[in-house]
């Protein structure tokens, strides 16, 4: 079935692009027109008539899913961070080393143990976490809002990838990057702190999850900003406070009651927690609530961008 | 950024130069330059003016929660008094840094820097005229922060002329040192590496989190204590609590020649066309 697609020209598309925009019921054969006919009809498609079109396009070509289509984007997504790895890896290493460097100075010799552990035992799979998520939700957003602003989301948009393949290979690939940079920023901490890992299922697992959710959460962000200005606003009022105020740096013990009690409500305190569970084998609440939060979490973000996608809110004319 | 669509006119060339017809100084060009760069970052007054003042409160707040009631002091002075002028400093700083820097690399990368060098303004106009704005944007930006650590508890400066002294020499600083980062950069990611990779290090690094003390004795403590910022922010922290670690008359001229210093460096780099100039 992948030759299937890789035979299909380029200029197959144009063509049948255009037979499906006059509202022909069921699958009619693609006729000849003209290819400023098939540009004219691309950049307005008839409201409402979304099924039809993909009906009138002819029977895909391949299986249930378009595998090829997928791994394709996917491939598109992990090259262009990796292209600039320096500034999408390299980075966030060195800022996080910063911040495991001053923390461990301010406080390390006064901060004794937290929750059994020395501070920066304590310190380092948080700081992991935070590394994470941020580059797991900047990888999706901002990828998103340069192809809008660009214009090139239609290259995203055109090919028969659905709406299914779309988030997901969105999402795995903003996943990957949260991967590589937790992996990256674990290795290089190892030189400087003890991490030992005492559940290897956590650390997998709320690693995973962490990094699908906020890919998914950049994926319905990247779909709402309309500039770079609302994606800085998410990433500076939105998506930095949940990374700093969620136990990253102290056990929410500390917390005033109030805040405790709210600080169970915040999804970003399991990831963490559940996380930092793995490293040293004490949480402040139970992994498995953890595990099911963040599936929960999981489950309906994908579900939400799925449905914007395949709305097209923001994303189609 | 929103320029980005906008072609760029060219603006009709006068067919012969006359002479200058002002002054020494083209104090109107300087100002003019002033106002486009406050009206350029105005646009972006949320992130720009509130995001570094939001930074600072939630570094205050992760810093006094992971200390809790085990760390009552930081060099012999209260944990907070101690962390609060750090992170005005390092706000300005980063502030200082990047008006400059990015203005100048997006009209550089848009070829906009055309309608400035063909003005009839010497490159110290030019530079002043940035650096002024610097002055200006970066003046609202650690006013916002020192008002959001007031909230928290900082107290009015003990010596507040002492603290405008540093704060302007900073500012000298970084703003000279971002016309150098962006005209050295080829590219956004040139300059976003040098921001990462040496400008924040440099600040982290220097006694604005964390006092000397805690570093270890040797070559570490020797290497820390070459870096200029240290005097700048340990500065300020004398003259906004009155006690620091360093000796404030050296902080004071330490401060001032790393700013003129600076400022030249760019001002010859500037002068010299110096990937800016075919």
């Amino acid at each position: 079935m992948l030759c299937a697609v890789m035979t299909a020209t380029p200029s197959d598309s144009p063509n049948s692009a255009a037979s499906s925009a006059p509202s022909a019921p069921g699958p009619s054969a693609p006729g000849p027109s003209a290819p400023g006919e098939a540009l004219a009809d691309r950049n307005r498609p008839p409201p409402g008539t979304r099924r039809r079109l993909s009906k009138a396009l002819g029977p895909r070509r391949f299986g249930r899913v378009n595998w090829l289509g997928l791994w394709s984007l996917y491939l598109k997504e992990v090259r262009r961070f990796m292209n600039v790895a320096t500034q999408t890896v390299a980075a966030p290493v060195v800022t996080t080393l910063l911040f495991l460097a001053i923390f461990t100075l301010a406080l390390g010799r006064s901060v004794e143990t937290v929750q059994g552990v020395t501070f920066s035992q304590f310190l380092a799979p948080g700081l992991i976490m935070m590394a994470m998520v941020q580059n797991a939700f900047a990888n999706t957003s901002s990828s998103l809002v340069i192809s809008k602003i660009q214009g090139n989301i239609v290259d995203v948009l055109m090919p028969p990838i659905n709406e299914t393949e779309f988030v997901v290979a969105y999402a795995a690939a903003g996943m990957t990057r949260g991967l590589v940079v937790g992996a990256s920023v674990g290795i290089v901490m190892a030189f400087f702190v003890t991490v030992e890992i005492h559940h290897l299922w956590a650390v997998l697992f709320f690693s995973t999850a962490a990094s699908l959710m906020l890919s998914s959460i950049g994926i319905i962000a990247g779909i709402w900003a309309d500039k770079f200005d609302h994606m800085a606003a998410i990433t500076n009022f939105v998506i930095t406070p949940f990374a700093f105020l969620s136990g990253t740096f102290y056990s929410i013990e500390r917390l005033p009651q109030p805040f405790y009690d709210i600080a169970h409500l915040n999804p970003f305190f399991y990831m963490i927690d559940g996380f930092r569970y793995g490293f040293i084998d004490s949480s402040d609440a139970s992994p498995w609530l953890g595990v099911a939060v963040m599936s929960a979490i999981n489950i309906a973000l994908l579900v939400t961008s799925w449905m914007l996608v395949r709305r097209g809110w923001k994303l189609k004319a | 950024m929103a320029e980005a669509g906008r072609p760029v006119t060219p603006r009709p060339v006068s067919p012969r130069p006359v002479t200058r017809r002002f002054g020494p100084v083209n104090w109107l060009g300087v100002a003019s330059l002033v106002r486009r760069e406050i009206k350029r970052e105005w646009r972006f007054f949320g992130v720009a003016i509130l995001g570094p003042a939001l930074q600072a409160s939630l570094f205050a707040a992760v810093f006094t929660l992971a200390a809790g009631e085990a760390v009552p002091t930081l060099g012999g002075i209260g944990f907070f008094d101690f962390l609060a002028p750090g992170l005005v400093m390092a706000a300005i700083m980063q502030r200082a840094f990047e008006c400059t820097a990015y203005t100048l690399m997006f009209d550089k990368l848009e070829a906009a820097i055309e309608d400035l060098l063909s003005a009839p303004m010497t490159p110290a106009e030019i530079l002043a005229g940035w650096i002024a704005s610097a002055f200006a944007i970066t003046g609202g930006v650690g006013l916002t922060v020192a008002l959001a650590m007031a909230l928290f508890g900082l107290d009015w400066p003990a010596h507040p002329l002492l603290a405008l002294w540093f704060v302007a020499c900073a500012m000298l600083l970084f703003a000279a040192a971002g016309v150098i980062a962006a005209i050295v950069s080829e590219k956004w990611d040139g300059l976003s590496g040098k921001e990462t990779f040496v400008l924040l290090p440099l600040i982290f690094l220097s006694g604005a989190f964390f006092p000397l003390e805690a570093v270890p004795d040797g070559a570490w403590r020797a290497a820390f204590q070459a870096n200029p910022i240290l005097y700048l922010i340990d500065g300020f922290r004398f003259a906004m609590i009155g006690r620091s670690s360093v000796d404030p008359a050296t902080a004071a001229s330490v401060a001032l020649v790393a700013a003129i210093a600076m400022t030249a460096a760019a001002h010859a780099l500037f002068r010299s066309g110096y990937k800016i100039k075919p």
